[in-house]
Parts: structure tokens; sequence; C-alpha cells
């Protein structure tokens, strides 16, 4: 129950010190241990409010009361390509998706949280001949997608799409694309995933799949905000 | 949050019984309702991220247009002949169904902060050379050959994907451009006049080039070849974000949806004094229109701990 002071003063009485120092004795139980249960609203905190913040710097991350937060990019000045082919995804438009390297995350939930994952990727898509592969030409893209859990879970309709630098390659020497890499080619993408976990192991990243048969990643950057409150 | 708000003894009053019983009487009011506040925000959230909004009050994410990234089922969005521009919602291109935020019911306070993000597929159509018929867009010319030349254009022609959001009630019949975006609905002069918005109201919409006109270098030097001068854009991201920090008349409003709203063409253009986007109804017209696919939009209501 609550604090109750045990002496109440009148007016015109004389003020007993032992009067106050037993109110303020009371108060000094009260608040060592005399705090109930019933004195306090029920589920006020439970574990996912104690944390004990720690940092993982490979990863970028900090863990703690609040949840995860970090970023991870490719950590540089000089761009470090990942390809993402349509030899991997079978040499046709929407084939499979499979996982752009390093830019997953793979955290320990501690309770249900609201989780929101911000990517974004530069790409370079081409130029990809256009008298190889079952696709036609105009429809060559590569697409990054976010997933979760593994890549075969992506969330393709915030996938985002490169052009292929279509008109291919120039035919005579030298060899090199039909027409300037700025115009068509390249590809600016970024996009949030909003999901919810129950807790245990999350694993969210990015996903590709691509209907040109050369395209690279050049630059990506990827970030985690996993909220526990 | 339960808290003491008596103020303390004072050198120099004098003491009386009432003031001495009212101090232990706030104790023990005090602790008779203590709370999340008291024992969990101040004693373990706070002092990890102080003064921050780290609690999720509301989030939510929903699915924009349709056909899914192969651009099965798209939404044609046309392009507007005589101003002001006609807004069109992302919907689902293939039932016209509206693609929306809610309705949700997240009410707002003091401090709390709305956090808006957005990603879509799209693809800028047109035919021939509508910069031909251009209002605004700094005219070229590419010589092809003498006396032969091809118009071109500055490319900075523009569709634009702008943010609301209705603060009014759950059937979703009352749209407004979220604080810090305009609605383009607003005639602001230019050349023989037109519609636009000054650019330091457009804070929540993505932009997409409309097309890019360029010169085809010729393999042995000399004029330009002639024909290939422009090329389809394709399909490509629009992106786009909004934050704000509830203050003011706008706490104590309560959200109930988001949507994005496509409109164009706009060409850049300026005063003495400000940069506007205004329409150019001039390069407007039935073959110059916006394909609209898939895409998401996450929201999110944040409170401080």
């Amino acid at each position: 129950m609550a604090y109750t002071p045990p002496n109440t003063f009148t007016t015109g009485t004389t003020l007993e010190a032992a009067d106050l120092q037993g109110n303020l004795d009371a108060l000094r139980i009260y608040t060592h241990d005399g705090i109930v249960a019933g004195d306090v609203v029920s589920n006020v905190a439970d574990t996912r409010h104690v944390q004990a913040p720690y940092l993982v710097p490979a990863q970028g991350l900090q863990h703690g009361v609040t949840g995860w937060q970090g970023s991870q990019w490719p950590g540089s000045t000089t761009a470090r390509v990942s390809f993402v082919s349509s030899f991997l995804a079978g040499q046709t438009l929407g084939g499979r998706w499979h996982e752009v390297q390093d830019t997953a995350f793979q955290v320990a939930i501690r309770h249900s949280a609201t989780v929101l994952f911000h990517w974004w990727a530069e790409v370079q898509g081409g130029p990809d001949s256009a008298a190889v592969g079952a696709t036609a030409a105009a429809d060559r893209f590569a697409w990054i997608a976010p997933y979760v859990s593994n890549p075969s879970l992506v969330v393709s309709s915030s996938a985002q799409e490169c052009a292929n630098a279509y008109d291919g390659f120039h035919a005579g020497a030298p060899e090199g694309g039909n027409r300037v890499y700025t115009i068509l080619g390249e590809g600016q993408m970024a996009g949030t995933h909003l999901t919810t976990h129950p807790g245990g192991i999350l694993t969210v990243g990015l996903a590709s799949t691509s209907s040109i048969d050369r395209a690279a990643v050049i630059n990506w950057g990827v970030t985690i905000e996993a909220w526990y409150l | 949050m339960s808290r003491i708000t008596t103020p303390p003894f004072v050198i120099g009053d004098p003491a009386t019984a009432a003031a001495l019983n009212q101090a232990f009487t706030d104790v023990a009011t005090a602790t008779a309702t203590l709370d999340a506040a008291n024992h969990r925000d101040q004693a373990v959230d706070l002092p990890q991220l102080e003064g921050a909004a780290v609690v999720i009050r509301n989030a939510g994410r929903v699915t924009l247009g349709s056909g899914g990234f192969t651009h099965a089922v798209v939404q044609l969005v046309p392009s507007t002949t005589v101003g002001p521009a006609t807004r069109a919602e992302v919907v689902d291109g293939g039932t016209g169904t509206p693609t929306r935020l809610g309705p949700v019911v997240w009410p707002m306070a003091e401090d709390d902060v709305v956090r808006v993000y957005w990603n879509l597929s799209v693809h800028p159509v047109y035919s021939g050379s509508p910069w031909s018929s251009q209002n605004y867009g700094d005219t070229r010319y590419l010589q092809t050959g003498a006396p032969t030349t091809l118009t071109t254009t500055d490319s900075f022609h523009v569709w634009i994907i702008s943010l609301q959001w209705d603060i009014t009630d759950a059937t979703l019949t009352n749209w407004e451009d979220v604080p810090a975006q305009g609605d383009y609905q607003t005639l602001v002069g230019g050349l023989g006049g037109n519609y636009g918005e000054n650019l330091d109201q457009v804070q929540a919409q993505s932009v997409v080039s409309a097309w890019g006109v360029f010169g085809d270098p010729a393999t042995t030097g000399g004029t330009y070849v002639g024909g290939t001068i422009d090329r389809d854009q394709q399909w490509r991201p629009a992106v786009g974000a909004w934050f704000y920090s509830v203050t003011g008349a706008l706490a104590g409003r309560t959200i109930y949806g988001f949507r994005l709203v496509v409109h164009g063409i706009y060409h850049p253009w300026r005063t003495t004094t400000d940069n506007f986007l205004v329409l150019d109804t001039g390069v407007g017209g039935a073959n110059q229109y916006l394909e609209v696919g898939s895409g998401n939009l996450v929201a999110l209501l944040m409170a401080p701990g």
C-alpha cells in the first residue's frame, strides 16, 4: 500500500522532533522496501525494458533497451562490386532471387519488436547484348528488394529496378557500350521495409534477380531499426 | 506519471502544521499512483536515449500500386493539358482500387515524430517530341547534317509524386497535403501564367524525369548522327521520405491515412527571389503519361520515451 505518514500535526500543538522524524523514518522504510505490487500499475516494465547495452562494431550495430539500431555500407572509398547476373536468376524475366553479399543483418531480437529496414543501392546494368539470353532486350532489368529470413521470402512488391543499357554493345572495334552509360543502365535505388518480429533470430537483407547478363551493385547501404518499446 | 508539484519549504516563511501535513500527504498521494513513467521511463528508458522519440506508438505498411516487380499490371496517369494539374491517387492498375495506408487511428501528441517512407516503380512515357511545343525549357538544336537540325530540350521536365494525409476522419475523404508540401494548385505566373509550387514547399515528394534528350555522338566525328537523340527512360525507382515533429495545432489531431498522388508535367521556373516548379501544359497530352507499377509506403508515429 502507499506510504502513510504515522503522525499528523495540529495547529497550536508543539511540534515534536520525534513525530517529524517518525514520518521521515516511515518514508525511508516505504521507499526502501515498502513499495508493493498494488502501488504500481501492472506491467509497467518487463524484460524488454531491461537490456544490457552493447556494441557490435563489425556490423555497425548497437543494442539496448530500445532495441537494435545501426547501419552498414561498403565501407571504403573504393567501390566493392557485387555482381547480380541473369545467370544466377535463370536467365528469365522475374527469375530466382539471390542474396546481395554483405547486405544482411542477423540480430537476436529479445522481445517482440517493430523492425524498420532501410536500404539503398547504386547499380550499373549492362551493356548486355540483345542477341544473348531469352529475355527481350527491352525487358532487361536488375532488381533489388528486401527480404526477411531468406531470399526466397523477398518482398518483391518493394523491388526497385535498374534498366539495362539495352542498346547493347557497339558493333565494331573498339568494342564498348552502344550508348552513353548515364542515359540508361545506371540505377539509383532505395526503399524501406517494415515488419514485426515476435522475438528470436531475425535476418533481413537484400536480394536480387536480374534479366541482364551482367549488372553490378557498385555501392549500397543498409540500416536496421528494431524497436522494443 | 505520478509526481509531487507542491513547492518546497522556503527559508523565512512561517512553519505551519498545514504545510507540514501537506508535505507528507503529497508523498502519500504520489506513491499511490506510481506508473510506467516513474518506474520504466525515468528509471530505465530515458537514460538510454534521452530526448529522442524512441517509442513506436503506431506503425504501418501498405503495398502501393499493382503488378509486382515485373510491371504486369500498371496504372496510367495522364499528363495535364489545362491547369491546375489533376492529381491522381496511386491505385491498383487493374481494379482502380486505391492503395493507401488506412484507415488507421493514430492520435498525435506534442513532440511526437511522424516518419513516412515510400518507393514506387514508374515509367515515364511520351511519343514524338513533345518538347517541341514546350512552354518552359531551353530549346536547343542539334545539327544532324547541314541544313538539317533536330529540336532538343534541357530535359528538366518532371513528374511529381507527393504525399497526402487525412487527419479529419476515417472515411478517408478529406485528403490534404502534409505540412511543408504544397498542392501545386496555385497560379504562380511564369510564361503566360501557370500553376506551380515554390520549392520551399516541396518537402514530401518524389521527382521523376519525364525524358532525357541527348546528342548521339557520331562514331567518326563531324555532325551528330540523325534519329536517336532521345531514349525511353524505362522503368525506374521513385523514392521519397517525409519527417514531421508534431507541434502546435496538429498536436491532438489524429492521423487516419496516408496516400500518394501523381501529377505532371512540370518544369523549373523562377522569379527574382524564388524558384518554382510550374506546370507545362505545352508538353501535356494523351501520349505523355506516367506508368505506375508497384511499391510500398511505410509510416511510423513515434513518441518520446
